[in-house]
């Protein structure tokens, strides 16, 4: 009798990862729409908003007053896969996110402190191809909000010198589903039904995970002027370790309409109907039953720091560095708690560091309104050997234009758009299961990935 | 403001050199040239051990890609994809002969399965060893390939597996299975335990019709070459019961054996009987006596004279079965408009000019029947893959006036 072994499922949970530690990958900034709309390029001179609680904790002391500002952006990620042998191309299917933020802010009326906090989704996408997907196997949909909430103090230590900061409690969901291919499953330790002809792809199995984690850590910034015309200003996210214990996993079988002949190895009559098989091991109790899961998933350090110039009539512009640390996403712990507790291990993932350049501008114009524009290269963390289903992570290029125009004296409506540019980058649809692997080895066809961000957001001023 | 206009063009300027740098994407696929004709942009074939690769009793990676379909598939230029199987093989084919050793030092049941990353979507040779004319559309089969059949279609007939590869172009080499058990057995009817019998001509038309039936449901054939069954009456593997009384040739076989061997008296100089080698292999296993019989002999035991021998008569039914399915097979072929090529005038050509050795040379343990055919005594060699190739190069040439290349000669 056969003795399935759920090595996809580890394959799941390790897919799952880039999901949530993407930073450079899903994660778009989308985050106020003034900052946005300037490329994110706001560390240093910051939006006159309470959206500097995530870009740069010291620059909410310049804030007077109580201000909120709430915002929604709608999110739509194109591209998908070409085989090089058969130059079949799969278009992802990903649905339109809406990824909320919200922040308040009071500031002292002698511009000495503030105080605020910050409600913001830094991880908002989902990843989802067909279930004709020839990649199905390592990803069919993955989707994940993680949701940061960040209390925040800011003061202004020295004429105008600030520095700001507060506590970041994450609370992070997972939603993925992965096809089970049962040439990748074990008849026995060490031999898979593969090896025994069962065609790669066969899909006999869904998997469907869900699970939420919580972390803690915290987010600090500098900000201060060096003059009348120049503005300077550092910020440090910390990494968060986001804990998905117990999270759930459930299996349901899919037919394969295999049939075994006669004298096949399995020494079953001929006409078995492989299905039959397979149905004992969805039983409960054994290893396709629903079983938890748990894993441990670091949200990698950031760190962003810029220079502002203000000198020009109306406008200013700025250009920002900012340096991800991928480098702590290099494998990834997995551990069953139920039957299939002995598959244990921990995964490869070979994350870099990665790092972006960004630049912004902002000109005023005589009605009020903000006319705004910006670009940003992001280098991706993602090496060769790891751009995959769930992510295709590349260098992206980011256009973002926006403007915001006073609707009142209290309140201000701002409005950005952001595109993703790519050039798109080879990449694999299989498992990469040792090491020794290489791109040249796993990578089969050739990915595209562009995305579309329109980020509306309300400003209002007491 | 001049100074503004200049600091907004530059930032303008930026973006717009960062936009034209992304208008060149660049679609890195890895794509395979061409095929020598759009005929062949997916080529599966379809068969038995000989197109599966199968070699001196025994099949392994490196066997497989001797056989004519891959050498088919280079010369057509168009991907192609076997169930490879790790060495030294399932089984080891064997590296001695006549002891029988194996590669490895295996035996007939050793099998080290596919290998890991040899778990395909797309089989390009589907072809099975021991398949008979019954089973690429059977799911349960005839069970003659045992566990190959699994190992290399994975739960499917080979009729689906080759489907998966939407199929342009088929090659289809089967039926030697529906007589060959049988006359090596020496028994052409069907005998649980001993033989499976010889497949009427009108199982295996059904047969064939329900496989060509099979293919032409997936809708995207545009050709192929059918092959004829070989008449294994021929086979190198049997050797005339007459050249026992040639100078030298007993005491050879006594010496293989290891034992006296009687010659009964049913056998004379004239006699026309041809004797499977692998009666000697019994003898040496002690599951045969040691004496040579040339006809089925009344009242006798252990079914000597009959058991790995074919009387006169015996031949000629083996042989007009064959024909009967090679008539069938080219008639298909010409309804379809396909090529055929009958491989029997190529063979029997090759053993008239003694390239095939009437009896094996027992002083060649590696080589004992020749360039052409491996150590079994029934399967072709590489040399003999690659001049079959040619042929049937020529054959689809001819029929679709195509330019594949021929091969260098072996």
């Amino acid at each position: 009798m056969t003795v399935l072994r759920p090595r996809s499922l580890l394959i799941l949970l390790a897919c799952g990862a880039p999901v949530a530690v993407h930073a450079q990958g899903f994660q778009l900034n989308e985050i106020g729409s003034c900052a946005v709309a300037r490329g994110q390029a706001v560390t240093a001179s910051p939006c006159k908003d309470p959206s500097v609680i995530y870009w740069n904790p010291a620059a909410a002391a310049s804030l007077e007053g109580w201000s909120v500002y709430a915002g929604v952006s709608a999110i739509t990620v194109g591209g998908g896969f070409t085989a090089d042998t058969s130059r079949r191309f799969s278009k992802g299917d990903v649905p339109v996110e809406f990824p909320p933020d919200v922040f308040v802010n009071y500031g002292s009326k002698d511009d000495r402190w503030a105080a605020g906090l910050g409600v913001y989704v830094p991880y908002g996408l989902t990843s989802q191809w067909s279930n004709t997907f020839p990649g199905r196997f390592e990803a069919l949909k993955a989707s994940l909000a993680s949701v940061y909430i960040q209390p925040n103090f800011a003061y202004r230590f020295a004429p105008n010198w600030e520095i700001g900061g507060g506590p970041v409690i994450g609370y992070s969901q997972v939603q993925l589903r992965q096809s089970l291919d049962l040439a990748q499953q074990f008849v026995q330790p060490g031999l898979t039904f593969g090896q025994l002809g069962v065609a790669a792809q066969t899909e006999f199995a869904r998997a469907k995970l869900t699970g939420s984690g919580t972390a803690f850590g915290f987010n600090v910034g500098v900000h201060g002027a060096l003059g009348p015309d120049w503005d300077v200003g550092a910020r440090y996210l910390s990494k968060l370790d986001f804990h998905y214990d117990n999270a759930k996993a459930t299996f349901a079988q899919i037919l394969t309409n295999l049939v075994l002949p006669a004298g096949n190895p399995l020494d079953l009559p001929a006409g078995t109907p492989v299905d039959a098989v397979l149905s004992s091991e969805f039983a409960p109790g054994q290893p396709l039953s629903a079983q938890t899961v748990s894993t441990r998933i670091t949200h990698p350090a950031q760190f962003q720091a810029g220079v502002g110039y203000s000198g020009l009539v109306n406008t200013r512009i700025e250009g920002d560095f900012e340096w991800t640390q991928f480098s702590s996403f290099d494998k990834l712990p997995i551990t069953f708690n139920g039957p299939a507790s002995g598959q244990n291990r921990s995964l490869l993932e070979d994350y870099e560091n990665s790092w972006s350049i960004r630049v912004g501008a902002e000109h005023s114009f005589p009605v009020g309104i903000k006319g705004r524009l910006g670009f940003t290269y992001v280098k991706t963390p993602a090496p060769d050997a790891t751009v995959t289903p769930l992510l295709p992570d590349m260098n992206r290029r980011n256009y973002t234009v926006g403007f915001g125009v006073p609707l009142s004296p209290r309140y201000t409506f701002d409005a950005a758009y952001l595109h993703v540019d790519t050039s798109g980058r080879r990449g694999r649809i299989v498992e990469r299961t040792d090491p020794s692997q290489t791109a040249l080895d796993l990578n089969s066809g050739f990915y595209t990935l562009d995305a579309n961000v329109i980020s509306l957001s309300i400003r209002a001023n007491f | 403001m001049s100074r503004q206009r200049n600091v907004v063009a530059g930032a303008l300027a930026v973006v717009a050199i960062a936009a034209l740098a992304a208008c060149n994407p660049t679609k890195d696929l890895v794509v395979p040239p061409p095929p020598v004709d759009p005929l062949f942009a997916s080529y599966v074939s379809l068969g038995n051990s000989i197109t599966a690769g199968f070699q001196s009793g025994g099949i392994n990676d490196s066997t497989q890609h001797q056989a004519y379909p891959v050498l088919l598939a280079q010369q057509m230029n168009t991907p192609f994809t076997l169930a490879s199987l790790v060495d030294p093989g399932c089984p080891p084919p064997i590296d001695s002969f006549p002891k029988g050793t194996r590669v490895g030092g295996g035996t007939s049941t050793t099998c080290f399965f596919r290998s890991q990353v040899s778990g395909v979507k797309i089989l390009n040779n589907v072809a099975v060893p021991g398949a008979a004319s019954f089973d690429p559309a059977s799911p349960t089969g005839t069970g003659g390939g045992g566990p190959l059949t699994t190992f290399i279609l994975g739960g499917k007939t080979q009729v689906q597996r080759a489907l998966d590869a939407k199929p342009t172009f088929v090659s289809i080499w089967i039926g030697n299975n529906d007589v060959l058990p049988a006359a090596l057995s020496g028994v052409l009817d069907s005998l649980p335990g001993v033989s499976p019998g010889v497949t009427s001509e009108v199982a295996f038309e059904k047969n064939y019709n329900a496989m060509m039936n099979g293919l032409a449901a997936g809708g995207t054939i545009k050709g192929g070459i059918l092959i004829g069954v070989v008449n294994v009456a021929a086979a190198p593997v049997f050797f005339p019961a007459a050249a026992v009384f040639a100078p030298g040739v007993l005491p050879a076989l006594e010496f293989a054996v290891g034992a006296p061997i009687t010659v009964d008296t049913s056998c004379t100089p004239a006699t026309q009987s041809i004797i499977n080698f692998q009666l000697l292999q019994a003898m040496q296993a002690g599951t045969a006596p040691d004496t040579i019989a040339c006809h089925a002999l009344e009242n006798h035991a252990n079914g000597l004279g009959e058991v790995f021998v074919l009387d006169a008569n015996e031949i000629a039914a083996v042989t007009q079965a064959v024909a009967g399915y090679n008539a069938f097979i080219q008639q298909t072929a010409t309804t379809k408009g396909w090529a055929y090529f009958d491989p029997n005038p190529t063979l029997l050509d090759l053993r008239e000019t003694g390239q095939i050795p009437t009896l094996p040379d027992l002083t060649q343990p590696t080589k004992p029947f020749g360039d052409f055919i491996s150590l079994d005594g029934i399967h072709p060699a590489a040399a003999a893959h690659m001049l079959l190739a040619n042929l049937m190069i020529q054959a689809i040439n001819t029929q679709y006036s195509t330019t594949i290349p021929a091969l260098p000669s072996p």
